[in-house]
């Protein structure tokens, strides 16, 4: 997967040369069974404790893959205190969650499974109920070749399907390539991305998902204590709202924003954002010219039927 | 050991070399391929590690940065580092280079959290730098509206800003701690214009974002590049090199032993070689050299040596009555007897030379002489008897000696001439060589002869003692040599019976003779040997010939030799009898030259007796012969034997034996052979 990674890197630099974003690649490798049995996973609400949620449930594809709610509701109406990130391109990012806990989706995948607050089954009883479905069974030993369902195989194929989850030929993806061109607006946004700083954190492949940087970084912004910041894997106060920085494709289509889901609109993301972690107010006219470059990176969003 | 044994013992020790050169062999192989493999693995590695260090260099720099660049770089990194500990040569030789490894990874792992840090850290303190230039820009715009005492101020935040990115050029932590003051002042200073004083809050802002990054940038970037991680991998190489060096030595000590085995199989081959040439010289059932040891010795030597050649008399007797196996024996004892025999100061060396023939060969001192050497040989030989199976078989040897070269041959040949003297020494009075050379030549001459029909038979007129007419021819065989003169048969006879042609030469005469004769009216007599008598093919021949001529047997009498009839009586017996039945008649020839046996003359009914010529060739002055000879006759008359006397080659012999009343006469006195009948009919 990384050498994989690492190839489309280099090949996409080659398309343009010094751009600090590259595109997404038309489509990569992907095991087709595996795949196939964990979309139907995805999709099933029996991974959760009281059958009604499932991972698509927070991370919807009418949602750009994420929740359109500040925070996401659990089983039992349990409140999480996150805004779910979306799952779409999740394949670039170089970890997994807020704050990197998780080293790649498989690892991620069973953590919403079992956490009390989102579909709250144990893993154990999740591997049951799968094991005494007929179907399900027949289907993941014809896979792996083992009778008995492991943790590991549902996370594997899970993971696979998400891999699935990518959004190429973004406008901006295009324009990368030299198919097409962007508006003036759309130009000057991707300008001022560029020379304010924006894209200092904001960059590569998935503009975004592959460095760590404080949010509110010049001014500072408020913490709520129990965040699942990296202070809270590392305990070092340097590591005080600092989260993995998020993808910005699709981001038209992902709000609400940041962390905590606080921020409604793309205008007041981005007026945040200049003025917490770059410390400037700009005017509307930039602000607009921002929000025309982001729309370019909306891609072609993955179907349910697929 | 069998040569097979040989075979197989030195065929599977090269098998084994074979196998251990393959097995070496592809150890090696096995071993520099894998070495160079991972000191290549090793090698990329620092690349990595290099390329990484100097991207980061490249995102100090540069302003824009992709972040994707560093996370492949450290992906790559570690699935390098773990890669080691997957291949089998490292798991199972290099455990000590592993831990170094693991030591690595270790190091790694904290250089990967220093990098997160990094670029968290880099992109403010980037932005923050750039914030303040382009703070600067806007403040230079604002430049009207800025009061004369705010001018101090402001050119604070000139100083400042100036300082921050010499700072940051120099990358000296210290230049930044000397700006603590100025901010401070800065601080609590109000700018008259809001504008400005907005602006200058804001640079502000960035001013102590710098301050406190910037010390942070300083700490993270000798984090990442702490020596530790090189030193690491270096250690985790030098350890590589240690434990291959270890592996190399069991190469090593392999090729030791392939040397040794290569030593042992040449050795081996070498032993045999020389045991067989060992071998190759000895004879086996004896013990003692063989002729080819012999052979070797005397070639190309100035030694004076000298030979004595020891042969055991009628061996071949020896072998058929006692066995095979006693003939064995007694050659072995004969042998030990031989070795045990003393010959101080001449380096004797012995040898078996034949199946009976044993050789000594020693350096003749001059102060001793062949002579009594032989003598001490043949003495010291017999002195004690040999005894096998309880029985005395001392052999009875025959010992010869030479000196004159070549020893073999001149040894041999005096062995061969069957001397009576024991021990006999060579000398050139023997003229050996020239006998064989003249037999060589005789037998040739007599080839040829036969070739071109030059053997003939020649006829002697035998005379009436009464008349002196001609009774009949004596048939007389001769060859007629290249010189045209003819010459008696006698001297080729002992070589024609050796070289087979005897019965060719009886053949040869009778034919002739019979057919001349056939056409005479007189009788003829034809000398018969033993030979002769007791081979079929000749018998049916005689009768042939006999059959041919019809009532040509009544004219023909054989003449027999007296020592021969009485050797072999039956076989002249039966002869006598067959020829009897063509009429033929028998005489005795050189009656009276050796033992005379009446007795048997007179069974086997002979016709006629030859006085032996050596009796009457002086016969007129020798009495004893004349005694003999009258005795001859008185029987002979008594018995109704006819008479004939040989020799008689003067008118006194012819008178003498006239008055003894001999019946015919023979010789030179009266008629030579000639080679036609001679006729006296007128």
């Amino acid at each position: 997967m990384k050498f994989l990674l690492s190839m489309l890197f280099c090949f996409s630099l080659f398309l343009n040369a010094n751009e600090p974003i590259t595109p997404i690649p038309e489509a990569i490798p992907y095991d087709k069974s595996k795949a196939a049995l964990g979309k139907k996973l995805f999709f099933d609400t029996i991974l959760s404790k009281d059958k009604t949620l499932s991972c698509a449930s927070c991370h919807s594809f009418s949602h750009g893959g994420a929740d359109g709610r500040m925070v996401s509701i659990g089983v039992n109406n349990t409140q999480g205190s996150l805004n779910s990130p979306t799952v779409f391109n999740a394949v670039f990012n170089f970890s997994q969650f807020w704050n990197g806990r998780a080293k790649d989706l498989a690892e991620q995948a069973l953590g919403p499974i079992h956490n009390p607050i989102e579909m709250g089954l144990s893993l154990e009883e999740a591997l049951q109920r799968l094991q005494n479905d007929a179907q399900y069974q027949k289907e993941f030993a014809s896979i792996t070749k083992h009778a008995t369902i492991t943790q590991n195989d549902l996370a594997q194929i899970i993971a696979e399907f998400e891999k699935t989850l990518i959004t190429p030929n973004a406008k901006f993806d295009r324009y990368l390539m030299g198919k097409e061109t962007l508006s003036d607006e759309e130009m000057k946004g991707y300008m001022l991305f560029k020379t304010l700083g924006c894209v200092m954190c904001h960059n590569g492949i998935n503009v975004g998902g592959n460095s760590y940087q404080k949010l509110g970084a010049i001014i500072p912004m408020e913490r709520k204590d129990a965040i699942d910041d990296r202070y809270a894997l590392t305990n070092r106060e340097s590591d005080k709202n600092v989260f993995k920085v998020p993808t910005l494709r699709n981001i038209a289509l992902t709000a609400p924003y940041f962390h905590d889901g606080q921020v409604a609109t793309l205008q007041e993301a981005i007026t945040k954002m200049l003025y917490h972690n770059l410390g400037v107010n700009l005017s509307d006219e930039t602000v607009d010219a921002l929000v025309a470059f982001l729309q370019t990176l909306t891609g072609d969003i993955p179907t349910t039927n697929q | 050991m069998r040569i097979y044994q040989k075979l197989f013992l030195t065929s599977a020790l090269g098998l084994i070399a074979l196998v251990s050169i393959f097995i070496f062999n592809s150890f090696s192989h096995h071993y520099f391929t894998k070495r160079n493999a991972i000191e290549l693995q090793f090698k990329s590695l620092e690349i990595a590690e290099k390329k990484l260090d100097y991207d980061i260099l490249h995102d100090t720099f540069f302003l824009y940065v992709n972040h994707d660049i560093l996370n492949q770089h450290i992906a790559t990194i570690k699935e390098m580092i773990a890669q080691f500990s997957t291949i089998p040569v490292m798991v199972e030789s290099h455990q000590q280079t592993l831990l170094a490894l693991n030591e690595h990874s270790q190091a790694f792992e904290k250089k990967i959290q220093a990098i997160y840090d990094f670029q968290t850290n880099n992109t403010v303190v980037k932005n923050a730098t750039a914030a303040i230039v382009t703070m600067q820009q806007r403040l230079f715009q604002l430049n009207a509206l800025v009061l004369p005492e705010d001018r101090q101020a402001l050119n604070r935040i000139n100083t400042i800003a100036g300082t921050i990115l010499l700072a940051k050029n120099a990358q000296d932590v210290h230049i930044i701690n000397t700006l603590h003051h100025d901010i401070d002042v800065l601080e609590t200073y109000q700018f008259h214009d809001p504008r400005v004083m907005e602006l200058a809050k804001t640079t502000l802002f960035h001013f102590n974002v710098i301050v406190e990054a910037f010390p942070k940038f300083i700490a993270i970037m000798s984090q990442i590049n702490d020596p530790v991680l090189v030193q690491t991998l270096e250690h985790a190489k030098t350890l590589f090199v240690q434990e291959s060096e270890a592996q190399l030595k069991s190469i090593t000590h392999f090729s030791y032993l392939l040397v040794l085995l290569y030593l042992i199989s040449i050795g081996m081959i070498t032993f045999f070689l020389f045991k067989s040439e060992k071998e190759s010289r000895m004879d086996a059932l004896t013990q003692l050299a063989n002729r080819k040891a012999y052979e070797e010795k005397i070639a190309h030597t100035n030694t004076p040596f000298a030979l004595i050649l020891i042969n055991i008399k009628k061996f071949k007797h020896y072998n058929d009555f006692y066995g095979i196996h006693a003939g064995d024996r007694l050659l072995q004892e004969t042998a030990k007897r031989i070795t045990r025999i003393a010959l101080p100061t001449m380096n004797p060396t012995f040898y078996r030379l034949g199946a009976d023939d044993f050789g000594i060969l020693f350096e003749l001192p001059q102060t001793h002489e062949l002579k009594t050497i032989a003598d001490t040989v043949l003495y010291e030989f017999s002195k004690e008897p040999i005894i096998i199976d309880g029985e005395i078989r001392t052999p009875t040897i025959a010992v010869v000696a030479s000196a004159s070269t070549p020893l073999l041959e001149t040894a041999d040949m005096v062995l061969k001439s069957k001397q009576q003297t024991n021990p006999t020494l060579y000398n050139e009075g023997f003229n050996l060589r020239e006998i064989i050379k003249d037999n060589v030549t005789k037998v040739q001459e007599l080839k040829n002869a036969f070739a071109e029909n030059r053997i003939v038979p020649f006829y002697q007129p035998i005379v009436s003692g009464d008349t002196h007419r001609i009774e009949k021819y004596e048939v007389l065989a001769r060859i007629i040599l290249p010189d045209n003169h003819a010459y008696s048969i006698f001297p080729y006879l002992r070589i024609a019976k050796e070289a087979n042609l005897y019965s060719q030469l009886t053949k040869t005469i009778i034919e002739q003779s019979f057919a001349t004769l056939a056409l005479s009216d007189k009788d003829f007599s034809i000398n018969l040997s033993i030979n002769d008598i007791v081979n079929h093919e000749t018998v049916l021949m005689i009768c042939d010939t006999l059959e041919r001529y019809p009532r040509i047997g009544e004219r023909v009498i054989f003449e027999l030799l007296e020592s021969e009839a009485i050797d072999d009586y039956n076989a002249i017996r039966d002869f006598i009898t067959k020829v009897r039945t063509y009429g033929c008649r028998i005489a005795i020839d050189d009656f009276g030259s050796g033992y005379s046996n009446f007795a048997h003359i007179l069974n086997l009914s002979i016709d006629i007796i030859k006085i032996d010529g050596s009796l009457i060739k002086n016969i007129d002055t020798d009495a004893k012969a004349n005694t003999i000879v009258e005795t001859i006759v008185g029987f002979a008359r008594n018995t109704s034997i006819k008479t004939v006397a040989e020799f008689v080659h003067t008118k006194a012999i012819a008178d003498h034996v006239k008055n003894l009343c001999i019946d015919e006469f023979q010789g030179f006195y009266f008629y030579e052979p000639s080679s036609t009948p001679i006729n006296d009919d007128n």
